[in-house]
């Protein structure tokens, strides 16, 4: 009967010691409930971000009431950027590498609708072998509404098609096509402040305003290069002098259609020759149709009274191009970008010179082949001919590179 | 010049006045503006087999276990789920609001956050071929959805997003 007793005040022991320990357990797991829930939601709200809207029933005096809905994210630091290297061979001359270009970008939202943006550019690798690092573009956007913002600073300037959009995995070449790398000096960027936005139901997308103006002065007499070395860009105590660009598009879903224009003093330095005016317009269109994309752009540049400056110097140049380009994923069922281009340039950068004299358009032609290993990254394999008549010179350029975005 | 400023210090006065925060239910709402509806917020965690699912569905070397959902009814009547989807677009990431309706089909898309700047943003015709589009479309820019010339990243980016959500409404959620 002892025993009994024992055994029973034993097991009624133990089960009060269990229920206890049952409830301490139970009471942790409710807490670790309660903060795992607090880890997810903050996750999520990290990762998706919270948003602010703009309020589309007020008005902004001046500035129309915004048409449709904008959100902004209240995340604040945003990171990223793109590099592109290439290995190049040229005739029977010794092959070469270049690293390229590394640009990061940084963004900082300061207010939901004040953001700044800069991207930094480390060109060439090696600023003691010829590289260099400069600001390429550091700016205030003031997002108003679809139809009106403002942007303030050093930007980029609102011409051509790869000036604004200029990342490898954007375009087929190694290179920029030279139309707009010596015409349309991309990557041109300037100071200044433009107007921009998005109207007839997001179709029309306009640019307008002031920025620095090209320095013709510095433009390469030779004309090899014309007016790339007239940017002022982001030089120290760069000279000011305001000149006028504007840009419209109108897109729609598979069709984009557009121009732009420049219109500014011819010389814009410290030591002024004055009576020269410069200006630039172009035209541009992308067709896409499933896997098909075809591009086209035009241009023209003049610099008005042009003896003032030199008189060897450059008064005309113009320049066209034509891609198309065509994925072939589907004809041979894989799921990664695998896309033929072909381009077409035809250049003249001395179309007329101030002595009276002109130079011969130059003709170039690529063709090659990109894989895309991921969309944000690209492998590239070009086969460039350049027939510049007035050296009477055949130049076959093969390069091979490689570009991603981060 | 002083007329000029003035009128630009007067209307960046009522721009701020006119920002406000908005939550995702109110932005749900609207989008049902005759429709008095009512949303419920959830999550979904997945496990390491579900992850490795939601890959194969949605053909994208997904890495986030957790993902954010409302669950949108009207008087008892299930209207689909709103499913935040935040991915990549350029160099900088975008958060997109999925409905899908009961039927898997998306209803209506709205882009919440945008870290590009604005001019990479889809126009609303070119979001719209997305709608009514379900797990049975292939939904691939280029061959099965219209690339937009001007932002080809934005598009890639939104579709992929698109697959995502049906493929964790087929999933987790139905």
């Amino acid at each position: 009967m002892k025993r009994i007793s024992i055994l029973v005040s034993i097991a009624i022991l133990t089960q009060n010691l269990y229920a206890d320990e049952l409830s301490e357990l139970k009471e942790q797991v409710q807490k670790l409930q309660l903060q795992s829930d607090a880890l997810v939601e903050e996750m999520l709200d990290i990762s998706t971000g919270n948003f602010t809207k703009i309020d589309d029933t007020k008005a902004h005096n001046g500035m129309g009431a915004a048409a449709s809905k904008v959100y902004y994210s209240s995340s604040e630091l945003s990171i990223g950027g793109y590099g592109e290297m290439f290995i190049a061979k040229k005739n029977g001359d010794k092959a070469y590498t270049d690293i390229y270009r590394f640009i990061p970008y940084f963004g900082y939202r300061l207010s939901p609708w004040v953001i700044m943006n800069t991207e930094l550019e480390f060109e060439h690798g090696d600023t003691s072998k010829g590289g260099k690092v400069l600001v390429e573009f550091m700016y205030l956007d003031f997002l108003f509404n679809k139809k009106a913002n403002i942007r303030v600073g050093n930007l980029l300037v609102p011409m051509g098609i790869t000036n604004l959009r200029h990342e490898p995995t954007l375009f087929g070449t190694v290179l920029r096509p030279y139309t707009e790398r010596y015409l349309i000096p991309s990557t041109w960027h300037e100071s200044g402040a433009l107007l921009y936005g998005k109207i007839a139901n997001d179709r029309v997308e306009y640019t307008a305003g002031i920025i620095n103006a090209l320095n013709m002065a510095n433009a390469d007499i030779d004309s090899n290069t014309w007016i790339k070395s007239a940017r002022i860009g982001s030089a120290k105590n760069g000279a000011f002098s305001p000149a006028f660009v504007a840009r419209v598009d109108y897109e729609t879903n598979s069709f984009l259609v557009g121009g732009s224009l420049y219109y500014g003093d011819g010389s814009n330095s410290k030591d002024d020759i004055t009576g020269t005016t410069m200006s630039i317009f172009e035209l541009h269109a992308l067709y896409n149709y499933t896997n098909l994309s075809l591009k086209a752009l035009y241009t023209e540049a003049n610099l008005h009274k042009a003896s003032k400056i030199d008189q060897n110097a450059t008064s005309g140049a113009q320049a066209l191009y034509v891609s198309i380009a065509y994925n072939i994923a589907d004809l041979i069922a894989i799921d990664n970008k695998l896309i033929i281009f072909g381009l077409y340039e035809n250049y003249n950068l001395a179309r007329y010179k101030a002595d009276g004299s002109s130079r011969q358009a130059i003709s170039k032609y690529n063709i090659g082949v990109n894989f895309f290993p991921t969309d944000q990254s690209v492998l590239k394999l070009d086969y460039e001919t350049v027939d510049d008549p007035n050296n009477d010179q055949l130049d076959n350029t093969i390069y091979a590179s490689y570009g991603f975005l981060f | 010049m002083k007329t000029i400023i003035i009128m630009l210090t007067t209307a960046l006065a009522l721009h701020c006045n006119s920002l406000k925060h908005v939550s995702a239910e109110e932005i749900i709402q609207q989008n049902f503006s005759s429709t008095q509806v009512t949303v419920e917020k959830s999550k979904i965690i997945l496990n390491s087999d579900e992850l490795s699912q939601m890959r194969t569905l949605s053909q994208q070397p997904l890495k986030s276990k957790i993902y954010r959902y409302y669950k949108v009814t009207s008087k008892k009547r299930l209207l689909g789920y709103a499913i935040l989807i935040a991915q990549k677009v350029r160099t900088k990431k975008a958060t997109v609001m999925y409905l899908v309706k009961p039927d898997s089909k998306i209803g209506f898309i709205e882009i919440l956050s945008f870290l590009e700047p604005p001019e990479y943003i889809p126009n609303k015709e070119w979001i719209d071929q997305l709608k009514d589009r379900g797990a049975t479309d292939r939904l691939k820019v280029g061959s099965d959805i219209s690339t937009i010339t001007g932002a080809t990243l934005s598009a890639i980016s939104i579709t992929k997003g698109a697959r995502v959500a049906i493929a964790l409404y087929g999933l987790k959620i139905r």
